[in-house]
């Protein structure tokens, strides 16, 4: 697993008057690390979420709850892994609420388009297909989709998932496993991921 | 003899460089033996490739507003619980304050009906009397009801108080009065003191349970408050968005009760609970629902915001059933008939977007000229470029 993802590690960079500035509340401190931390958080909240308009909602409550939690902050762990924590917990709630499931929005237009610089049929092909998986990841166990999505898509290890959702590792190995298949009997029976099941086939 | 499937499967879909020089040679030669595996193993790395390809990251714009909102919402609800006691005074305090407030002679009051800009947002009055105060971003309704959209660019959050809670605003269209809030787009937060009664997001609403104390409370030109029915319930009782759904029907029931005044007009809910009926039936695909629903809308719709909804869910109904040239027309349209709305950008963007290079420079150009200081100026001049 890459170095990036690395539990517990002290490499933010972030010397310790902006980390106790945090823990005090203060806001240039906070938004410092707010600014860097953002891009990471989206890119995961948005691959456990899928394409939805309410991801800049979630990474304002993820930074809502970093503020208020931010007292308690130890440095047991690197700022990044903390935050991610809560990151994946606020997804993790959001996706257990019923009264919040995605909406497809014109944010997914405006970045699959202008991201890619694809065609814009391929691009709607593209987005179609993400489409069809978050539909079928919408009926998996939000615990199993976060973290089959950690696992498979971030390219996270099976320990630092288990870490991130607090979880255990045969806990966690099970969540993946289980996910992976549901899914995989799901998409074989949708004619709309026949595109995905050809890609499949290969090498 | 190759590995059981069990011991193999942690490394399925993860890319080689990720595992041992022994695992690879264990999958690889398990995956030789094993179909079902090579199945899974085949959608978990095309599924990682095609989830990593999709962009994950918001605009400058919407990262530093969200940033913005964190502070202002964390600093919003800190305070902890209070007793009932402390509940009490607290209400008596913000009865005391709302009557000195409504009282008050002022010269900023401005009332009737018509479309006023207050800082970052336009507000259209419905026989509503209101008062801005710029130093807070607070626009006081004392009477009547608004419809709101709220410039998302200055990153400043726009609040609107009632006699009974305030609507705290992160860029977005909705409709407020004495008992509701309804949401078209984006994000509001209903509180009251330090109190959060609802999180609202587009489609949702809230709907404040009639009160007793709240009555005695009343500021002078809240009639509608007078005159609303009256439920033994504690004072400013949250209603979750949750509870207010499975409730709707009693809701309903509370909100059609005769008012003489301020009461919404019905078409504007009426259209805008077919418009919320239409994005969730579009979401989950029910194109021919969605086409239906979208009728009902554009026949209800009585505000500039309901039409310029309704055309832009046609525009996404367009491109989901793949017609790529409507869809393109359907944004043009919303962005001809609506520039100073936010779906009016929106949709000026879109068609953009889903144009050709050719018929997208034009497009792109006039977003530039008209709105310079955009959404997504920042990105259309990268395009230009």
């Amino acid at each position: 697993m890459s170095s990036e993802h690395a539990i517990g590690s002290a490499r933010d960079g972030y010397p310790s008057s902006v980390v106790d500035g945090c823990r005090r509340g203060e806001r240039a401190a906070l938004e410092r690390v707010f600014r860097a931390e953002s891009p990471y958080l989206e890119r995961v909240l948005a691959r456990v979420l899928g394409p939805s308009s309410e991801l800049e909602d979630m990474l304002q409550s993820t930074l809502e709850q970093a503020i208020r939690a931010f007292p308690t902050f130890r440095s047991e762990a690197s700022v990044r892994t903390w935050l991610t924590r809560i990151a994946v917990r606020t997804a993790l709630h959001h996706l257990k609420h019923p009264a919040q499931k995605r909406r497809v929005s014109l944010e997914l237009i405006e970045g699959g388009l202008s991201a890619t610089g694809a065609r814009p049929l391929e691009a709607l092909e593209a987005r179609t297909q993400l489409r069809v998986l978050y539909e079928h990841l919408d009926h998996l166990d939000p615990k199993h989709r976060t973290a089959f999505v950690l696992f498979q898509v971030e390219q996270r290890s099976m320990e630092e998932v288990a870490a991130l959702m607090d979880s255990g590792l045969s806990t966690t190995k099970s969540r993946v496993m289980w996910a992976r298949r549901k899914l995989h009997a799901r998409l074989s029976k949708d004619p709309r991921a026949r595109g995905l099941l050809e890609a499949m086939e290969g090498p | 003899m190759t590995r059981p499937c069990h011991e193999t499967e942690a490394w399925l879909g993860q890319s080689r460089a990720a595992l041992s020089e022994a695992q690879r040679l264990s999958l690889e030669q398990h995956l030789g033996e094993c179909a079902d595996c090579r199945g899974l193993h085949g959608m978990s790395r095309v599924l990682g490739e095609l989830v990593r390809a999709a962009p994950t990251e918001l605009s400058a714009a919407a990262r530093e507003r969200a940033i913005a909102g964190a502070f202002v919402s964390a600093n919003q609800v800190r305070e902890p619980r209070r007793s009932w006691l402390g509940r009490s005074l607290a209400g008596v305090a913000v009865a005391a304050a709302a009557l000195v407030f409504y009282a008050w002679p002022s010269a900023t009051w401005v009332e009737g009906a018509g479309t006023h800009a207050f800082a970052h947002a336009s507000v259209t009055l419905r026989d509503a009397r209101v008062r801005f105060d710029e130093s807070t971003a607070t626009l006081t309704l004392a009477r009547g009801a608004l419809e709101v959209e709220v410039d998302p660019r200055p990153h400043a959050p726009f609040v609107v108080q009632t006699a009974h809670f305030r609507a705290l605003v992160l860029g977005t269209s909705f409709h407020v009065d004495a008992e509701r809030v309804v949401v078209r787009h984006g994000h509001v937060r209903v509180l009251a003191g330090d109190r959060q009664l609802a999180d609202l997001h587009a489609g949702e609403r809230y709907e404040r349970k009639p009160v007793v104390a709240a009555i005695a409370a009343a500021p002078i030109e809240a009639a509608p408050v007078e005159a609303a029915p009256v439920e033994a319930a504690p004072v400013e009782q949250a209603a979750p968005v949750e509870r207010a759904r499975a409730k709707r029907a009693r809701a309903r029931s509370v909100a059609e009760a005769p008012r003489p005044v301020a009461e919404a007009p019905r078409p504007v809910e009426a259209s805008t609970d077919y418009l919320s009926q239409a994005r969730a039936a579009l979401a989950r695909d029910a194109l021919d629902e969605t086409r239906r629903l979208l009728g009902e809308a554009e026949a209800a719709a009585r505000t500039p915001h309901d039409r310029a909804e309704a055309g832009t869910l046609r525009a996404e109904l367009a491109l989901r059933e793949r017609h790529q040239s409507a869809a393109i027309a359907a944004y043009l349209t919303v962005a001809k008939r609506y520039p100073e709305l936010a779906s009016g950008e929106n949709a000026l963007f879109a068609a953009a977007q889903l144009s050709t290079p050719e018929a997208a420079r034009p497009l792109l150009e006039r977003y530039l000229a008209r709105y310079p200081q955009g959404r997504f100026s920042a990105q259309v001049r990268a395009r230009l470029r």
